[in-house]
């Protein structure tokens, strides 16, 4: 810059600033560091107030249909052995009860009437439940019948490999194949 | 330990008060040059403060402070001129502005205030802005740089440009 140019700039400088504006600005700057941080508080605040929680909200209403379920049926069933009394004990799951108790024991008796009776409110299966369910403790009977008999049959044959027949005869397959073992010497 | 801008941008107090110490004078010279009027140039100045109190969390970031001051204080100024320019006012004189004289020296300081208000009205708006910044501001080349965004070679150049016209104008005046 030229002598004569920066004399005229120098002389042309504007003046100080005014005393007061300091305390002017930052009485501002205060106030708006004031208003700025209780804004934030607040707006925090109602976030946090607001915010919707939408699995929070669905396990809630799971929650509740559930108790009201269960409270709903429990007093049903209260009202009604109010009224009717207690559940009365059904006779064929008690005969049939009484036939497995005899065959095996008393707790697997126990267990099936309880079977039987929890299965009593079906409809239909009433009459049909108990006649499988004999028919399947006869075929149970009769397989472990048959089981016994191969366990018997197993234990002689056992008894002479023991004794060291040579004369014993090969398995079917072998004898048919032509395939009998025979040690050298 | 904390940096200064760390404590702006945590709302210290005391930050604020030792910003506008450092740089409340420069940034309120500049602002009289670039709009011509004292009360204008308070008024933004504690508009650049509460702006800068406003946004503080960048702060935090913010390398070199003066620079950033000065181009807040800029957005400010530019915002003020164009809502002037909206509402038809009349631009304010930089003359009365800077005729104000503290020591007596009124003539001289009448003289010259006149005489710079005439060169400075005749550059055309980009010279003006950098000499505005490099005279009133008494930035360096590179802290304009920042404030304005320009390359520095750029602005070393517009202050030039701006220097060799007002030379000119001054010597056909003189002349």
């Amino acid at each position: 810059m030229s002598h004569d140019l920066e004399r005229l700039f120098e002389e042309a400088s504007p003046p100080g600033l005014p005393p007061e504006l300091r305390e002017r600005v930052l009485a501002a700057v205060d106030e708006e560091l004031n208003t700025t941080r209780s804004a934030v508080r607040s707006s925090t605040a109602a976030r946090r107030r607001g915010r919707f929680r939408p699995g929070l909200a669905a396990a809630a209403a799971l929650v509740c249909s559930l108790l009201l379920n269960y409270g709903v049926s429990t007093s049903v069933d209260r009202r009604l052995a109010a009224v009717l009394g207690p559940r009365p004990v059904p006779r064929q799951a008690a005969e049939i009860a009484a036939e497995i108790a005899a065959m095996t024991d008393s707790q697997t008796g126990k267990w099936a009437f309880d079977r039987l009776a929890s299965r009593r409110g079906q409809e239909g299966d009433t009459e049909l439940y108990p006649l499988r369910l004999k028919r399947l403790i006869d075929q149970l009977a009769a397989e472990t019948q048959e089981i016994s008999h191969e366990a018997l049959q197993l234990d002689l044959e056992m008894d002479r490999d023991r004794r060291g027949n040579r004369d014993r005869q090969p398995p079917g397959a072998q004898r048919i194949l032509r395939l009998e073992h025979r040690n050298t010497a | 330990m904390e940096s200064h801008g760390e404590r702006l941008a945590r709302g210290d107090r005391a930050a604020f008060a030792e910003l506008y110490d450092a740089c409340a004078e420069r940034v309120h010279h500049y602002l009289v040059g670039r709009l011509g009027s004292r009360a204008d140039a308070d008024d933004l100045l504690q508009e650049t403060f509460v702006r800068l109190a406003r946004d503080r969390k960048r702060l935090a970031n913010v390398r070199n402070l003066l620079p950033y001051v000065f181009a807040t204080a800029r957005n400010e100024a530019h915002r003020l001129i164009e809502r002037r320019v909206r509402e038809g006012r009349r631009r304010t004189e930089l003359e009365s502005a800077l005729a104000i004289a503290e020591d007596g020296r009124e003539k001289n300081k009448r003289e010259a205030a006149e005489r710079v208000s005439v060169l400075l009205e005749r550059l055309e708006p980009p010279l003006r802005e950098i000499v505005d910044l490099k005279i009133f501001g008494a930035l360096t080349f590179r802290e304009i740089s920042e404030v304005t965004g320009l390359p520095q070679g750029t602005v070393a150049t517009r202050y030039r440009s701006a220097l060799e016209k007002m030379r000119g104008q001054s010597v056909k005046e003189w002349e």
